[in-house]
């Protein structure tokens, strides 16, 4: 789970702002992947495993925590080459359009700007590739549109 | 400042760039195994129902011991069998939630999660609209023989204008009581039926 856990605390942010609610999340999701790991018979990838059961979570906290949108500041990683109030803006805009999207296409384009291949993140939202694939293009143009429109 | 037009590599580019939320300033709990939130609220309203149940039914079976009436004892043992059926009705779906699976994809989750709510909603909307009239004509005619002094229901049934009585606030009752009962079940559930339903919806 630790190695995962930067992707997860990224989801916690889509559905619900920092604070308390988030460490609900977090503590949640910690707990449930801990009771289900006694089911966990390798059919799936770990990663896989873990997303399932954390987005499930999600999806079952409780409703007041995740209805809010997120509009805390994201801050950017600094990485050399790269303009670090550029990234911070750049990261800010797209959290805030994440937010705007519905609850189920945030985890699913979250996944895949993470680099899962659609067949991976069909496997974890149970849908097929081709639907991921299909959804992911309409999502990204969604987007655009607001990235370029604000 | 301008924004610049985001391209589709910059949306990547932008989410790896982004930090996730801090670590939690609490450390996790020590995990023990325990439904998420939305299902331990609705084990909550299961386990007060099937309490309230066996309590009404305690109470029907002392009414039945009591009442000499041979047609309120009818009534009152079609009561019980309906509690008694509502009873073993909600103890699958108890163990359904109980045993639900986190680990399923999340489509798949939802779905049977979903499933189970309609089923139960269904299940309590059907049984109530056949229980409550017989109920609401046992109450009648149990409160007349009570306050008439009557040792038999059978004196106030042959006793047309009274029968008439009961059966029209009965009927008229009726819709009260179905609204009443989608009311109860909507306070408790249709946020969370709503959302299940948008991630289903979203997901097709």
């Amino acid at each position: 789970m630790q190695a995962h856990r930067a992707l997860i605390f990224k989801l916690i942010g889509l559905y619900c702002p920092k604070g308390e609610a988030a460490d609900d999340a977090w503590n949640e999701i910690y707990s449930q992947v801990h009771g289900a790991l006694g089911s966990f018979r390798g059919e799936a990838q770990a990663s896989t495993w873990l997303y399932r059961v954390a987005l499930n979570t999600l999806l079952t906290m409780q409703r007041k925590a995740y209805r809010r949108p997120a509009t805390a500041a994201v801050e950017a990683a600094h990485e050399p080459g790269h303009d670090p109030e550029a990234r911070s803006d750049a990261a800010e805009r797209l959290h805030q359009a994440m937010v705007r999207l519905p609850e189920a296409d945030r985890a699913l384009i979250a996944l895949h700007l993470e680099g899962f291949r659609a067949e991976e993140i069909s496997e974890t939202l149970g849908i097929t590739a081709n639907h991921v694939n299909v959804k992911v293009h309409r999502i990204k143009k969604q987007l655009q549109q607001w990235l370029t429109n604000p | 400042m301008a924004h610049q037009p985001v391209s589709e590599f910059d949306l990547e580019a932008a989410w790896k760039s982004a930090e996730s939320n801090p670590e939690p300033k609490r450390p996790p709990k020590v995990p023990t195994p325990a439904p998420t939130p939305l299902v331990r609220d609705a084990l909550r309203r299961q386990y007060a129902g099937i309490a309230f149940s066996i309590a009404i039914t305690a109470l029907y079976l002392y009414v039945l011991a009591v009442t000499p009436s041979w047609i309120l004892r009818g009534g009152i043992l079609v009561l019980v069998a309906f509690n008694v059926a509502v009873t073993l009705k909600m103890i699958p779906l108890v163990r359904r939630l109980c045993q639900l699976r986190m680990d399923q994809p999340l489509h798949q989750f939802a779905t049977s999660l979903l499933a189970d709510f309609k089923d139960w909603h269904r299940f309590q909307t059907y049984w109530a609209g056949i229980a409550f009239p017989i109920s609401a004509l046992t109450g009648f005619f149990l409160g007349g023989t009570v306050g008439a002094q009557e040792p038999d229901a059978s004196v106030l049934l042959l006793k047309p204008k009274l029968l008439l009585t009961a059966l029209g606030v009965t009927l008229a009752m009726m819709p009260l009581m179905i609204r009443l009962t989608r009311w109860m079940w909507k306070h408790s559930y249709q946020k969370d039926i709503q959302r299940l339903e948008e991630w289903v919806a979203e997901l097709k």
